[in-house]
């Protein structure tokens, strides 16, 4: 079969041929009928192609869609009922109405507590905080005491659990060697002192019975 | 609707007028709605697709130059964003290549089959069977009535390539037909 005539077929069948192309396929049709099996063909697959879609509305999806081109078209308009209603609460809130004057009250009185706590706060010197946050320690006058030095890789970390574990309490130092003396109750003395000479952060420790003199 | 008509309202659209544009819609719907839900086979995804498709018309009616028919404009959209929902749900399709192996000219049996049992059955199924280009394709022909230029523009590929595909899809419903006609005799044989 001629691959041109059998291409025609199918423009033909759909209708979209030029009528000097029908006519010339009309003639081809009557002068070789194989071709019009291959027509025939072709018409049946236009009807099933037609039958395969179903019958729709034509609104289809056109509220859906004239819905988004409102929302494209007006953005504003959204944002803008929101301040109105706003702005008709506040107005309806000054203009004295019956159902508002209980909120307008508690509303007032919430914001002038909380003006006075603000203003309290802001007031307020108080007594430095950096001070007695950082008490100075008067060393007790009688010992004994625990002379100790960390290793040098001690960081304040260990040596604060250290001191918490042993219920002691840095009294002195750190000396030009890196000397701490500790207090602890006079019978703990020297359980701490075994105590820290088994620590892996400390490198020497005494019990010393007094402080050395500080410098003025 | 008369391509004039629809380049008309496309006018009134581009500047605002949304009566204008639900006249297009209505005179489109019908035919856009078709052509993506012969891809998608989705009716939910279809009315999705026609929408997203139509507010793109909205929206860029100003963009329309008039180098092609309304109806191909909008089907061009139409197929970027049913592309956009096959990317979205990687959508795989079965498709019938092997039948052009089996039947790779046009013989007369396929034909006498559609024009004697009158299978239409058969020819869904073979049809729903194709790739979406091959479907497109005649989809195109066969429900809008496109031209070849027409189809090519839509497709956006030269004609020459519009032409390969009707052929092939000729070609692999004919086999599928064979091969249905083929299994229905064996089992008649075998009872």
């Amino acid at each position: 079969m001629d691959q041109k005539m059998m291409e025609m077929l199918q423009w033909y069948a759909n209708g979209s041929l030029a009528p000097d192309e029908r006519q010339f396929v009309e003639q081809h049709l009557d002068e070789h009928p194989a071709y019009r099996q291959q027509l025939a063909f072709f018409e049946a697959l236009r009807r099933e192609v037609q039958r395969s879609v179903p019958p729709t509305e034509p609104d289809l999806g056109l509220a859906a869609t004239l819905n988004k081109i409102n929302r494209h078209s007006n953005p504003r308009r959204e944002v803008s009922s929101e301040v109105s209603r706003a702005k008709h609460w506040l107005e309806r809130l000054f203009s004295g109405d019956a159902h508002f004057r209980p909120a307008y009250a508690l509303g007032v009185a919430v914001i002038a507590t909380q003006t006075a706590i603000i203003g309290y706060l802001a007031s307020d010197t108080g007594e430095p905080y950096s001070q007695t946050r950082a008490k100075q320690i008067v060393p007790p006058s009688i010992g004994p005491f625990v002379k100790v030095s960390f290793v040098p890789d001690a960081k304040e970390t260990d040596i604060r659990f250290l001191m918490i574990q042993l219920g002691a309490s840095i009294v002195g130092g750190p000396s030009q060697l890196g000397d701490y003396y500790l207090f602890l109750k006079p019978d703990r003395t020297d359980w701490a002192a075994q105590q820290l000479r088994k620590s892996p952060f400390v490198d020497s420790v005494s019990v010393i019975a007094t402080l050395p003199a500080a410098k003025e | 609707m008369e391509n004039d008509e629809a380049k008309r309202l496309l006018a009134l659209v581009a500047e605002g007028d949304q009566r204008a544009f639900e006249k297009l819609y209505r005179a489109q719907s019908r035919s856009v709605y078709a052509y993506v839900l012969n891809q998608l086979r989705n009716t939910v995804e279809a009315e999705v697709v026609l929408s997203e498709t139509m507010f793109e018309l909205w929206k860029c009616a100003a963009k329309f130059k008039g180098e092609s028919t309304v109806r191909t404009w909008i089907f061009g959209i139409a197929r970027n964003k049913m592309l956009m929902q096959f990317r979205a749900r990687s959508m795989d399709h079965e498709d019938v290549d092997a039948y052009a192996e089996i039947l790779p000219s046009d013989g007369p049996d396929a034909i006498d089959l559609i024009a004697d049992t009158q299978r239409q059955q058969g020819v869904k199924k073979c049809m729903e069977a194709l790739s979406h280009n091959h479907r497109e394709c005649l989809h195109l022909v066969f429900f809008e009535s496109c031209s070849i230029g027409e189809i090519a523009a839509i497709q956006q590929v030269p004609s020459g390539t519009v032409k390969t595909r009707l052929h092939h899809a000729r070609l692999k419903i004919k086999a599928c037909l064979a091969d249905l006609l083929r299994a229905e005799r064996e089992l008649v044989a075998g009872t």
